[in-house]
């Protein structure tokens, strides 16, 4: 008997409104895993190189991992992944929440959806099958209205429900995937691939518990978490991310006006720390998590209404949408959160292309007339707030702002190139990599660009293909006995996990040097090998020749040709991948 | 001397404390305080002393505010 899984992955073909159980077998499982993992399968075995992202041959990708829907803290994860509109290469994007946990209830270990649909379409879920219902009457609502719809027209107020707002039915190349109206499959515009196949949801709902080898293993981890919450996990349980803000504004390495400085006196207004003192109503949990890092917020009165459905704004999103657009005005900040995810849009993105566009505006780059007659100054909270919607809507500046900041720059031009923050495409992340060695370290090789998640390295790209959450602070011991505990796979050892997060991101590297992305796709931003101007990091500069040896260092670690960065075939061999993939990426 | 807490940093504050005061004796230093409250001196960490950044060799005066905070990562 399989444990952690099904042996059942549902694919969907939106075009001719078909649905079959794919059953591939235990040894797909152990090779796989689930998570990236999943996705680069797919998008390696069925979909044409360079596949256009928009097309219905593209595939997306909704990939628990082995660990999802497990009775422990962190196993709330899932990955989406495509061909990316954004990075026109690897697309992934995790989240947590519910809605991967519900997917594994339903009975699914994955769903596969290819093909476009003739009309607005969404899909209703079950353990006995799929139903393709009518999304005409959703295109356009935000996503609080449209979950509300579905739950009505289903009868059932439990239904997990994920979706694209108006952004990514506007195929904002930075569209993201709402779950549950707050827990968000952010990056690299998975929304947007969904309204490409014009598919506005996904309601799933499922009951069965999944098959766990060792029940009371798993149950002592999980008591684990909830016995020693104050040790190690005290600042998520007490504030969520975001916490401690100030640190970084200390250390002179807390992204601000467009990466331009490392200072940001206004951070201790806009940190995790005030919203529990001002704007936070609550916490709340992902699937059978007792770390409860989940801000709510609300906002009754004064010129921006926050709604609590749409939770509260992370580290990321405080960084995106306030330091980085020199903004300390907490209120429109949580505005913008809220309106990121009723409107399905990545709020880094988000924020990062609007940096992008102030700094062109005080650089005079950028007219009046072009930015719509708005006060586009960095610390113009107005001006942001108003901008979000314009971008999900395409609408003026925001149809431009909407293509992100590389393809925003490129359609500018007046040297607004110099001044993009991204790898890839993919805006960079709120963490300075002046600051942050970690980060410098991940930035030029993750799979997707300018990821946070640190996932471009073992141990975290392990989590992203077994679905567990990274701010679970287990050691490498305890995520080697989760796996064995929930799989039944006694021999699972640390050499086998770093083959499989290797296996995973091999894959990955495959999907982007097949869709164009080589050794010159791993670099930094010129804007991040600039000096800062002020405070304790003005000093450092990152040259190129340090970014060079962190990609040859990186390549040689994952048995990669040390120049081109192709897998050798001996890598694909012991990985056990097929060694076609590596001459058909490297053509 | 006070000593605050932040972010990650917080798992070296005693349960139901929002706060440490500390004596320490005359010269001490920033290293002193991370010694008396946990911080190992490989843990990653920014020091604040009276809101600027300080250095473990940084020294300490009556009344000091010593501000901890964790250089965070993604979320």
């Amino acid at each position: 008997m399989a444990y952690g899984y099904w042996n059942r992955i549902l694919r969907v073909n939106l075009a001719d409104r078909t649905s079959r159980i794919e059953e591939p077998d235990d040894a797909f499982y152990r090779r796989y895993v689930g998570g990236r993992a999943f996705i680069g399968h797919y998008l390696l075995t069925e979909t044409p190189a360079g596949v256009d992202p928009w097309a219905p041959e593209n595939v997306i990708v909704f990939a628990p991992g082995v660990v999802t829907a497990a009775p422990l803290p962190g196993a709330g994860r899932h990955s989406v992944g495509a061909k990316s509109p954004l990075n026109d290469g690897f697309g992934e994007a995790e989240a947590g929440g519910y809605w991967g946990a519900e997917l594994k209830k339903a009975g699914y270990d994955a769903l596969v959806i290819s093909g476009q649909a003739e009309a607005p379409t969404w899909l209703w879920i079950t353990a006995d099958g799929v139903e393709f219902r009518d999304a005409r009457g959703l295109w356009g609502l935000t996503t609080g209205d449209a979950q509300e719809r579905i739950r009505a027209e289903l009868g059932d107020q439990l239904v997990r429900v994920a979706q694209i707002g108006p952004a990514g039915e506007n195929l904002v190349r930075y569209a993201c995937v709402v779950n549950d109206l707050k827990d968000v499959a952010g990056r690299t515009g998975m929304g947007a691939v969904m309204g490409a196949k014009r598919l506005r949801a996904i309601a799933v709902r499922g009951r069965a518990r999944v098959p766990i080898a060792d029940p009371a293993g798993v149950q002592a981890i999980a008591k684990w978490v909830a016995g020693t919450l104050m040790e190690n996990h005290r600042v998520f349980h007490e504030f969520g991310t975001g916490a401690g803000m100030t640190g970084k504004h200390l250390a002179g390495g807390i992204p601000t006006r467009n990466y331009q400085e490392g200072l940001f006196p206004g951070v201790e207004k806009i940190n995790a720390e005030a919203i529990a003192n001002s704007v936070r109503i609550g916490m709340e949990s992902c699937y059978a998590c007792s770390v409860r890092c989940k801000k709510v917020v609300e906002v009754t009165e004064g010129p921006y209404l926050v709604d609590r459905k749409y939770g509260g704004p992370e580290y990321e999103t405080l960084g995106s949408l306030g330091t980085s657009c020199g903004i300390d005005n907490l209120i429109a900040i949580c505005k913008a959160n809220e309106q990121c995810n009723a409107l399905g849009l990545d709020s880094i993105s988000t924020g990062t292309t609007i940096a992008w566009a102030m700094e062109a505006y005080e650089r005079g780059l950028l007219s009046a007339a072009e930015a719509d007659g708005l006060d586009l100054r960095f610390g113009s909270a107005d001006a942001m707030v108003t901008l979000v919607e314009r971008i999900a809507r395409r609408q003026g500046l925001g149809d431009l702002l909407a293509e992100g900041s590389a393809r925003a720059a490129r359609a500018l031009g007046r040297g607004s190139e110099r001044f993009t923050v991204h790898v890839k495409g993919l805006e960079v992340a709120m963490h300075d990599p002046r600051h942050m060695p970690n980060m410098l370290k991940n930035y030029p090789v993750a799979p997707t660009g300018g990821d946070h998640t640190g996932a471009a390295y073992d141990e975290r790209a392990f989590r992203n293909v077994i679905g567990l959450c990274h701010f679970l602070n287990y050691n490498q011991e305890q995520v080697l006995a989760l796996t064995r505990a929930i799989t039944g796979w006694d021999d699972f050892d640390e050499a086998e996990l770093h083959a499989v997060a290797r296996r995973g991101t091999t894959l990955a590297r495959l999907v982007n040097l097949r869709e164009g992305h080589g050794r010159h796709s791993d670099v930094l931003p010129p804007r991040l090998h600039e000096p800062l101007p002020e405070g304790p990091l003005k000093e450092r500069v990152i040259t190129q020749d340090e970014v060079d040896t962190i990609v040859r260092d990186y390549y040689v670690l994952q048995g990669w040709d040390p120049e081109t960065g192709v897998p050798t075939a001996d890598t694909l061999r012991a990985l056990g991948l097929p060694v076609e993939l590596g001459a058909f990426a490297s053509r | 001397m006070r000593v605050l807490f932040f972010g990650e940093m917080r798992r070296h504050l005693p349960r139901d404390r929002e706060h440490v005061d500390l004596a320490l004796p005359d010269g001490a230093t920033v290293a002193d305080v991370l010694a008396a409250v946990g911080v190992r001196p490989e843990d990653e960490r920014i020091v604040g002393r009276n809101g600027s950044l300080a250095q473990d060799a940084t020294p300490l005066a009556d009344g000091d505010v010593i501000s901890l905070y964790h250089p965070m990562g993604g979320g």
